[in-house]
């Protein structure tokens, strides 16, 4: 008898299009929906080259470093792009922003620091901001070390000099801080390198290239290396928690067979039902049949959604495929003893039944991160109780530990959970099952 | 009117139903426009970082922490290996920085310390590293600086007091104590370019404004489309058609009626929706763009209500319908940019979206957010887009006085 019915509760289940439509189809095209809106978020998240424009005037030309620093940075092509440029007057550069094609411009005034000029605050705008502080910051080192060099220098030439000219160089020294500045006039630690203006200053010694001096002083810089050790770890893809849930959701819903299968062997659910009671029938072997047919019909579903994942919209579930085979079986489980547990014990109709179920399985996939993938981080957070409790993120979390972590503590920790939840909600079951057949 | 008045009456049976769903809705709202904010921001300034100083005590660790602590959002959580990549797996922090023991130690050495990092690769931990680069390297300089000021110094004391005026002022100017690097670099450092905004626009709040209304186009559609789509059914099933058909009206003005209750329930819903945004966004809808937001909804509005009556009438099957309504509703959210900032989805995705009226709805939604003055230039657009929501409109009436024809007609 428990195979025969198990046999035609399985060609039911199957002739179901509603509950097909909603086990089989629905994630699916779920998955699909995920792939299409989600496939590029992690890519634009990703640091791009963007546009800005440099206001070509005197002040910038004569500033060395901004201008070779710039050079680099807008260098198509070059690993260090970090800008494409265009270099323009200062009343192209506003119809440039106000038409929204830069994040903003550069403008350098004499006498002033730069200014950079951005329609709103965002973290182009920021990075650009930074990157000409950067290059400020530049500026004020080589102006240090190439005053401290120029002093050295001179202090060397010094030596055969009489102490009558001692007074003198003192002089020099602190105005030999101010000689590689042009535009950069607030102190004289500041120093910037516009060399041109080395003429103007004339206390600069003979003999000392103040040129080359910044040159080398500048690639020195450029060479100061910093060691970064980069340990993190390559499954960073946040997105995947979406169709984490998507397998929950799927999992879960086996609840929707199974309710739907057990009612047809409940004389309170209709005709059929009365019909199988009267039957002389072992009544645990019509009940078993039929929820071994609605978990059979559920792995089917959910292999469906595996390949379709997998091969169409290649969802990584790390490498531990026999955990992820365990835990869907297990997932499954949950939700057929779900199904089970509400189809027996609540005393209503069947609408009724699969409202309870739809939103018992959504409600657990919103907190799992199904609706905002933040979601699940807060509440894993603050209210851990919760997400213990609930089975859609025992099922997320647990292919999520297997991604990220390996089958470590926290996946065999969801795994037993769900195992527990199964038992706990069949128990319940067989207890109202009982006491309806006595 | 009879048809007008049957259908409230029926809508009374749904009542509870509606009112679920709506407030559902409402919630889901509420919610995602709250909990937005904290995600994948776009208009973060600091970068969210998390960093484990192992190096604690030290000056030159705790001058990078604090550099750090002013210039990003360093995370306050547990330090546990577990919380720390558990933060940045779900992008609560972006860059997680280890200072390692011999930080400061090495730095003096003249050596580069080696220094841990993890990161998601976004701008944020982009920006977070170039950062941490900048304090390196200028630390560096400054540690570089005061050996050569020792030296000197050193020179000084061979060559006698006094001898050297030269060699005296540049230890004067000289860096002393490691707890002077420190203050150097974070001094250096703090020296940004001078920065003019020329929007006048609240972008922030306006961002917030967008996203609520761009949300809304599901809560329209869900709600429009379910609830006006099962009533709808019921005027469909088999008998009361048959009594509908042999009455003396004609089926277009029974189609007109039904219209016009569907009308009042939209209009209703949208008028709710409308109040919560009040609600919720305060200022930011009495202005120019809140009305540009609210009149550009409510286009959307009788659109949504006209594909839920073309749905209505295209199948009595409950079952099938609440597939269809959730397909259509969710398929136009996830497509046109309502759950996914539009920036962030792929073109190709945007270019079939075109054929969806939510498409030009939250296109709108999106321009609106924009338009620094409002005069017929600016707003051009917004009724060319809004002018093609309404051609949608007309076409769903279009094809569902066809389908009812043809069904009367069988």
């Amino acid at each position: 008898m428990l195979w025969h019915n198990f046999r035609y509760t399985l060609r039911v289940l199957f002739k179901n299009k509603m509950l097909l439509f909603w086990t089989y189809a629905f994630p699916v095209i779920l998955g699909l929906l995920f792939y299409l809106a989600f496939s590029n978020i992690e890519e634009s998240e990703s640091m791009d080259v963007f546009d800005i424009a440099i206001v070509e005037n005197d002040a910038f030309r004569q500033d060395q470093a901004m201008r070779s620093a710039f050079e680099t940075l807008g260098k198509e092509g070059s690993e260090e792009q970090m800008f494409r440029i265009a270099y323009v007057d200062e009343k192209k550069a506003k119809s440039l922003l106000s038409d929204g094609d830069i994040a903003g411009y550069l403008l350098m005034e004499a006498g002033e620091e730069p200014l950079v000029v951005v329609k709103e605050s965002g973290i182009n705008e920021t990075i650009f901001q930074s990157v000409v502080g950067e290059i400020m910051r530049m500026e004020t080192m080589i102006g240090t070390e190439v005053e401290q060099q120029v002093t050295e220098m001179m202090s060397q030439a010094q030596g055969g000099m009489d102490a009558a000219a001692a007074g003198n160089t003192q002089e020099d020294s602190t105005a030999a801080g101010n000689v590689p500045m042009g535009n950069m006039p607030e102190d004289s630690t500041a120093a910037g390198n516009a060399p041109e203006d080395n003429t103007s200053a004339g206390n600069v010694p003979a003999g000392i290239d103040i040129d080359a001096l910044v040159d080398s002083v500048m690639e020195q810089m450029n060479e100061t290396e910093v060691h970064l050790r980069d340990t993190s770890s390559g499954s960073l893809s946040y997105t995947m928690i979406e169709y984490y849930t998507l397998i929950a959701m799927a999992c879960l819903y086996s609840a929707m067979l199974g309710m739907y299968a057990i009612n047809n062997v409940l004389a309170t659910m209709g005709v059929k039902g009365m019909r199988v009671s009267v039957s002389p029938a072992a009544k645990w072997k019509m009940v078993i049949g039929s929820a071994m047919a609605a978990y059979v019909a559920q792995l089917v579903g959910l292999l469906i959604l595996f390949v379709f994942t997998i091969v169409v919209i290649h969802v990584d579930y790390g490498t531990h495929i026999a955990q992820v085979i365990l835990l869907a079986l297990a997932g499954s489980l949950a939700g057929l003893a779900m199904g089970l547990a509400v189809g027996a014990c609540l005393r209503t109709n069947e609408n009724t039944k699969t409202g309870i179920l739809i939103s018992v399985t959504m409600a657990g996939c919103f907190f799992s991160g199904m609706m905002g993938i933040t979601m699940k981080y807060v509440i894993d957070k603050n209210v851990p109780l919760l997400n213990r409790i609930n089975p859609a993120n025992m099922i997320t979390d647990g292919l999520y530990a297997l991604y990220y972590y390996g089958a470590a503590d926290r996946y065999w920790l969801n795994m037993v959970s769900l195992l527990v939840f199964s038992v706990l909600l069949l128990g319940i079951a067989c207890l109202s099952l009982k006491k309806q057949t006595l | 009117m009879t048809i007008f008045r049957t259908y409230f009456k029926v809508m009374k049976k749904y009542s509870a139903m509606v009112i679920l769903y709506s407030v559902m809705l409402v919630i889901f709202a509420a919610v995602n426009m709250q909990t937005d904010d904290n995600a994948a921001g776009f208009s973060a300034e600091k970068p969210d970082i998390a960093v484990v100083n192992k190096d604690e005590g030290s000056a030159l660790a705790d001058g990078l922490y604090s550099y750090l602590d002013e210039n990003a959002v360093v995370s306050k959580m547990d330090k546990t290996d577990e919380a720390l990549s558990d933060a940045l797996f779900y992008r609560d922090v972006s860059y997680i920085i280890t200072i390692p023991e011999d930080f400061e130690e090495t730095l003096l050495a003249g050596g580069s310390p080696e220094i841990e990092v993890q990161s998601v690769g976004d701008y944020e931990a982009a920006y977070a590293e170039m950062m941490l680069e900048s304090w390196i390297q200028t630390a560096q300089f400054y540690c570089g600086q005061m050996t050569k000021a020792a030296a000197a110094a050193e020179i000084q004391a061979d060559n006698g007091a006094g001898a050297d005026e030269t060699a005296k002022t540049q230890a004067d100017n000289a860096i002393a104590s490691v707890a002077e690097i420190a203050e150097k670099t974070n001094e250096t450092l703090a020296k940004q370019a001078r920065v003019e905004l020329t929007t006048s626009l609240d972008t922030d709040a306006l961002a917030v404004t967008k996203f609520y209304f761009n949300f809304m186009n599901y809560s329209l559609l869900a709600g429009c489309v379910y609830v006006i789509a099962t009533i709808l059914s019921s005027f469909r099933s088999e008998h009361v058609q048959k009594r509908a058909a042999v009455s003396a009206m004609h089926y277009r003005k029974q189609n007109g009626q039904l219209l016009l209750a569907n009308a009042v329930f939209a209009l209703v819903l949208w008028a709710l929706y409308m109040a919560l945004s009040v609600i919720l966004l305060k200022d930011a809808m009495i202005s120019a763009h809140g009305l540009c937001y609210l009149l550009n909804s409510l286009v959307f509005a009788v659109c949504a209500l006209s594909i839920g009556f073309l749905i209505g009438n295209l199948t009595t099957n409950k079952g099938a319908l609440s597939g269809i309504i959730n397909v259509v509703a969710l398929g136009s959210s996830f497509l046109c940019g309502s759950f996914v900032p539009v920036e962030w989805l792929p073109d190709w995705v945007l270019a079939a979206a075109h054929v969806l009226p939510s498409y030009w709805f939250i296109q709108n939604n999106e321009a609106i957010a924009h338009i620094e003055t409002f005069d017929f230039v600016s707003i051009r657009p917004l009724l060319a887009r809004g002018g093609v929501v309404v051609a949608f409109t007309v076409l769903f009436v279009v094809c569902t006085n066809v389908i009812t024809q043809k069904k009367q007609i069988q």
